[in-house]
């Protein structure tokens, strides 16, 4: 909500300002794991991060730079090895086992299985809630997958399997998404016409989100802060906020405004960014 | 389909050919006419001994396809059991089992019993391995995503493990069915006064290679027919056979 209101500055970027209260935090969060050598990889150091509720927060950065790993702690399918991680004064475990956590993959991951209406509430289902037909149809209609709800995954194309994915994470009405480049294996135009329905999606919802992605355009254009880490040991190197007024429209994907934004990340990418 | 058929009576019409033109003797290879006559003249013996083969085939098969999946199940439930189970698993397949037929005879006797159980200990292997290996077969990302939601370890192993095993548990399945009529041959030589094998023995003994040609049309006839009964159950409960078949329409 504050990012939204807040009134853009003259180029559409400003430097984050402090949030009256953190929804997820990180401090000297970090993650160090053994690697195949013996030696100790070190994939996360120190971050410190804060997110407000309802925002829309995208990690980027190099290969091996622990967005994914930042990720996965939030998510409580890893542990950290340092320092602490609090979402909404829970720790992830206890958030994670209170079943508030959607999780949508690079792979859809949708039981073949089982056809795309019973996809899109497994998850609801395992945590206890009951889906009520309409709230699936409504659902399924939101992502445009009304007409193949009783179809199985292998008849959707990838963009559909992963609009189901996410609609099977919302069902669960979670307190926070986590979406690891959900649209990574996806191509351009589809990728672009996701970005738009998961923008509409997320106005709707306005759940916490935090988006991991390679691609610079597709964070610039759906979020209210990018979050760039360097490459190994990841740290933090920028925290960009992106004012630009919802629902932004492929205008704004094309606009001067938008390029600034993502040059600028492109800089906070390359300049800061050490060889390992 | 059509062209099976078309393959199968064009190797008939060859052979039958091969026989007659260049005057093979009837005891070293019938022509597939005087074997089918065989299994007409024969049908009340053939008819007689195939019951207790049936049984036999069914029984053993039923016994070694339930241990087999009750087994893997159970290991991939209680991983701590694997330790136990497999060695004992290597133990009984590394023996050859149809060397053990004369020692079942001695241990139960001649009849349906010692059948039963080499064939279903031949059955047991490709169904355990492969059922097993089917219940492991589990992604990374569909455990994550089980985790995410705190699902139980029973809530995993319904909704991921058992329908991941389904196809795998179908290919042992086709590999047992084999061995299970392999199994039932042996036992019958060795065990049994009754059944198809035991009418190989006998034809064999007198020279009736036309009629032991006869008993070996039965169970050719038999084994398809068990594949395509398989293959009709697959279609019916394998979701990767859907797959499949809507990928190739």
């Amino acid at each position: 909500m504050s990012a939204s209101q807040t009134v853009p500055s003259p180029n559409g970027v400003a430097e984050p300002t402090a949030e009256p209260r953190a929804f997820v935090s990180c401090r000297r969060t970090g993650l160090v794991y053994q690697g195949a050598d013996g030696g100790e990889v070190i994939a996360l150091t120190d971050l410190d991060l804060d997110i407000a509720e309802g925002e829309f927060v995208s990690l980027v950065g190099p290969s091996g730079c622990g967005k994914t790993t930042l990720l996965k702690i939030m998510g409580d399918l890893l542990a950290p090895t340092a320092g602490s991680v609090e979402i909404d004064g829970f720790s992830p475990r206890q958030l994670r086992e209170r079943q508030r956590i959607g999780q949508v993959f690079q792979s859809a991951e949708l039981l073949p299985w089982k056809s795309i209406a019973d996809n899109l509430v497994l998850l609801a289902k395992l945590s206890g809630k009951t889906v009520p037909r309409e709230q699936t149809e409504a659902m399924a209609e939101t992502l445009g997958l009304q007409d193949f709800l009783h179809r199985y995954p292998h008849e959707l194309s990838g963009g559909m399997q992963q609009r189901a994915a996410i609609g099977r994470a919302l069902l669960l009405d979670p307190a926070l998404l986590l979406m690891d480049e959900p649209f990574g294996a996806l191509d351009e135009i589809t990728r672009e016409k996701l970005n738009m329905e998961l923008q509409r999606i997320w106005s709707e919802h306005r759940k916490t989100v935090v988006f991991v992605t390679h691609s610079l355009s597709e964070a610039a254009f759906l979020s209210d802060r990018v979050v760039v880490l360097s490459g190994r040991p990841g740290r933090l190197v920028a925290d960009v906020r992106i004012d630009a007024p919802r629902l932004r429209t492929t205008e704004y994907r094309f606009s001067s405004e938008m390029a600034e934004v993502v040059a600028r990340l492109h800089g906070a990418l390359t300049g800061e960014g050490e060889a390992s | 389909m059509w062209v099976s058929v078309l393959v199968i009576v064009s190797l008939f019409v060859l052979w039958e050919l091969v026989v007659r033109v260049a005057h093979v003797p009837q005891f070293i290879l019938p022509a597939p006419t005087d074997v089918f006559a065989q299994v007409y003249i024969k049908r009340d013996a053939l008819l007689r001994n195939l019951q207790p083969t049936l049984v036999a085939t069914g029984e053993g098969f039923g016994v070694g396809v339930v241990v087999g999946v009750g087994l893997a199940m159970l290991i991939a439930g209680v991983p701590l059991l694997k330790a136990v189970v497999y060695p004992v698993v290597i133990a009984t397949q590394t023996t050859p089992k149809i060397a053990l037929a004369p020692l079942f005879t001695l241990w139960f006797g001649i009849g349906l019993l010692p059948k039963v159980i080499i064939v279903a200990l031949l059955v047991f292997f490709p169904v355990f391995i492969n059922t097993a290996a089917g219940l492991e077969s589990v992604s990374k990302g569909r455990l994550d995503l089980m985790k995410s939601v705190n699902a139980s370890r029973w809530a995993v192993y319904r909704h991921i493990r058992l329908p991941e095993a389904v196809p795998y548990l179908f290919a042992g399945l086709r590999l047992a069915l084999t061995v299970a009529f392999i199994g039932v041959i042996v036992g019958e030589w060795i065990a049994s006064g009754r059944g198809l094998g035991y009418l190989l023995v006998l034809y064999n003994s007198t020279q009736d290679t036309a009629a032991l040609f006869a008993v070996i049309f039965v169970f050719v006839f038999l084994a398809t027919v068990s594949f395509y009964l398989l293959g009709w159950l697959e279609n019916r409960l394998s979701w990767q056979v859907r797959i499949q078949r809507s990928q190739q329409s």
